[in-house]
């Protein structure tokens, strides 16, 4: 019984990683989105700090700094000359 | 001291990056071929003095004479025309020692626009070591603007530049002289000033001799290539029969370990039957890149540019669209970052469009799960690998897949005026081994990390998918046929049909448009939840799919990877490169189209064969 709670919670976190990190990949809009408005009412409920923390970050540019992040190639430090 | 602000400018290739990176601590990529900046970066550093330093690094230029939008961003922030940007209170610009017969007509332009500079004359170490002499006062003299010696690669190396910049020497205004051709006068300093060796000019002759031949460099081209792909299957071998050995060794003591539940299932069916049959791939990416690498390193890839430009031309593609191209092979994403060194839109439309095609690092998993799973592992003419053969006509028909829809394209063309390729050739230089070292890291590196991040990512969602609703009770049938995945598989499977692929290929092209190679973890991860030995799926998933599918299939499905646009982040990039969800349509519209017709006749054609 106790292994199975244990493993369900393992789980259950894994997959809602995941589930967050391919939102974040797939559909980026709508998950800054909903990062601002989850902001914003932590904000109102007084739990400002909560909110500081899941407001988005911006980004910076393009290349790496844009959030793709699919291959990594902008940021490779490559082959000095 | 008040801050300053410096712009970094200079000709691609120059070590403009390197210089950025030195200073401020940042880290971008630098290559030896022209055009990998293609947009501004800025950083901050701090004197010793306490100064605060803004560095701007600039889009390498040949001409302030502006045609491109990075050369046209050059222009206006050095004069101080770019809205919402400071303008420099020193440009820096940054020479290649090496090659100052094209890098001086540049550093001449900017001293036309009479602004406070400096030239940087970098690479003087690798100057030195070949022999070339160069008298920094004369040219200063003959310059009239300071001149700083750095070797960017290293920390030292720009100590000089550091100390003038945390001085109160007021910046230089040089004089300027509207008269002269550039040539002239590049010709005059360099007589002046510098003494260049016979030995390098001799070698990289001879080599060019041999190299660029109008006969003998394409079959050069082509057997350099050959023998890349010949190397990727053939010495790899070892080290995947160890990496599939260890995957084994892993899925029986967690099988024989784990009691029964939905931990053992997501370890067994999702990381160890999914991500460990895509890991294994991991020796063939290392070797793909050591030889480009080295011929990267070497000075050969622009001159492979240089032998493909005809060709391209006749494909009605620009010489600029190479560079971009090749980037294409390790990823479409800075392949179709880097077409803003095109000029003409036209061009880099077609470049754009056509940069999928090209055999992305992402298809390799896929190609050689199904070359080893299909193609005999036997040799032609004696030492001919035939399943290397056969890696070698998937990049060959990406490559002519390409050409093929931009000669199409280009048949619709009005303007059919065509852009000569303005490129330098670097002198050839023995590979650096721990260059290549830190290369091969960082390739190893990103594969690791696209296993632990979107492939890991996707392939759990694709397990939760393929466990959940669980089996009802009395049913008869593998429990992933009550799954959401396998709902979804057998929904697809008559569309697919025609082209060969099953249930379980449907439901893996479902993640794999996240990314290409998550196609095979989310086919390790469904054959394993069907029931398949665990330890078997994730040791040899190529030995599962051979016995269960057909010659056809699985070459209808190679035929599906060369064109199917399997990756929404390229899909992402275009649109954000083209502000245009038409181009999107069309670009996702076209390879689908192509993706299936090809997959349909292979398909057809193959199953009737045999």
């Amino acid at each position: 019984m106790m292994y199975a709670v244990i493993q369900a919670v393992i789980i259950t976190a894994i997959v809602s990683f995941c589930a967050v990190q391919m939102l974040r990949k797939m559909l980026p809009k709508l998950s800054h989105d909903l990062q601002v408005k989850g902001a914003q009412a932590l904000n109102r409920a007084g739990l400002t700090s909560m909110a500081q923390k899941l407001e988005p970050i911006v980004a910076k540019g393009d290349g790496c700094g844009s959030g793709c992040g699919s291959c990594k190639g902008c940021a490779l430090s490559e082959l000095k000359r | 001291m008040d801050a300053l602000t410096i712009a970094l400018v200079g000709n691609p290739n120059c070590g403009k990056t390197a210089l950025f990176n030195q200073l401020t601590g940042a880290r971008q990529k630098v290559a030896n071929y022209a055009g990998v900046t293609v947009e501004r970066k800025e950083g901050v550093f701090h004197a010793p003095s306490g100064r605060k330093v803004q560095v701007l690094d600039l889009p390498g230029t040949y001409s302030l004479e502006a045609m491109g939008p990075d050369e046209i961003i050059t222009r206006d922030i050095c004069l101080g025309r770019r809205p919402g940007e400071t303008m420099p209170d020193l440009i820096v610009c940054v020479a290649d020692a090496t090659n100052l017969r094209l890098h001086l007509r540049f550093v001449l332009e900017v001293k036309r626009l009479g602004r406070p500079m400096i030239l940087a004359l970098n690479m003087m170490d690798a100057a030195k070591k070949r022999g070339i002499w160069i008298d920094t006062a004369r040219m200063e003299a003959e310059l009239g603007v300071k001149i700083i010696e750095t070797i960017a690669v290293k920390a030292e190396g720009t100590a000089a530049l550091v100390a003038h910049l945390d001085s109160n020497i007021a910046p230089h205004v040089p004089e300027v002289k509207e008269s002269g051709d550039l040539h002239t006068d590049v010709r005059r300093i360099l007589d002046a000033s510098v003494v260049m060796p016979q030995r390098t000019s001799l070698i990289d002759d001879r080599l060019d001799g041999i190299l660029l031949n109008p006969f003998l460099g394409i079959p050069i081209l082509v057997a350099i290539m050959f023998v890349v792909f010949q190397a990727v299957f053939t010495w790899a071998a070892p080290a995947q029969d160890f990496i599939e050995a260890s995957m084994t060794w892993l899925g029986v003591f967690v099988t024989q370990t784990l009691p029964d539940g939905l931990l053992k299932s997501f370890i067994a069916d999702a990381l160890i039957g999914g991500l460990g049959s895509v890991i294994v791939f991991l020796p063939q990416i290392i070797i793909l890149f050591f030889f480009i690498l080295i011929l990267e390193e070497s000075g050969y890839l622009p001159r492979a540019a240089f032998l493909l430009d005809h060709l391209m031309s006749k494909a009605g593609l620009t010489g600029r669209s190479f560079i971009p191209l090749l980037s294409s092979h390790a990823c479409a994403i800075p392949g179709i970052m880097a077409t803003r060194s095109i000029h003409d839109v036209r061009d880099r439309i077609t470049t754009i469009l056509i940069a999928p095609l090209m055999t992305c690092s992402a298809r390799i998993p896929v190609y050689t799960l199904l070359i080893a799973a299909f193609v005999p592992e036997r040799s032609v003419w004696g030492f001919v690998s035939l399943q290397g053969l056969v890696l070698f006509g998937m990049y060959i028909i990406g490559i002519a897949g390409g050409l093929t829809v931009s000669l199409v394209m280009s048949a619709f063309r009005h303007d059919k005026s065509e852009h000569p390729l303005i490129m330098e050739l670097p002198s050839y230089r023995m590979p650096h081994a721990k260059n290549l070292a830190i290369g091969l890291g960082e390739r190893a590196m990103i594969f690791m990390r696209r296993i632990t991040g979107i492939i890991f990512t996707a392939n759990t969602l694709l397990w939760v998918t393929t466990t959940f609703p669980g089996k009802p009770e009395g049913a008869t049938g593998p429990a992933i046929d009550y799954s959401l995945a396998g709902m979804i598989g057998h929904l697809m499977e008559p569309i697919f049909a025609p082209i060969g692929f099953n249930w379980q290929i449907c439901v893996a092209l479902i993640p794999g448009l996240a990314a290409r190679e998550v196609a095979v973890s989310a086919m390790g991860t469904v054959y394993a939840v069907s029931g398949s030995d665990d330890a078997a799926v994730a040791d040899q998933l190529g030995h599962l799919i051979s016995s269960q599918w057909s010659l056809a299939t699985a070459l209808s499905l190679m035929a599906w990877y060369v064109f199917a646009p399997q990756c929404l982040s390229t899909l992402a990039v275009i649109r954000r490169e083209t502000n245009s969800w038409k181009m999107v349509g069309i670009t996702a519209g076209y390879l689908f189209t192509l993706a299936y017709i090809f997959a349909f006749l292979t398909y057809q054609i193959v199953s009737r064969l045999s």
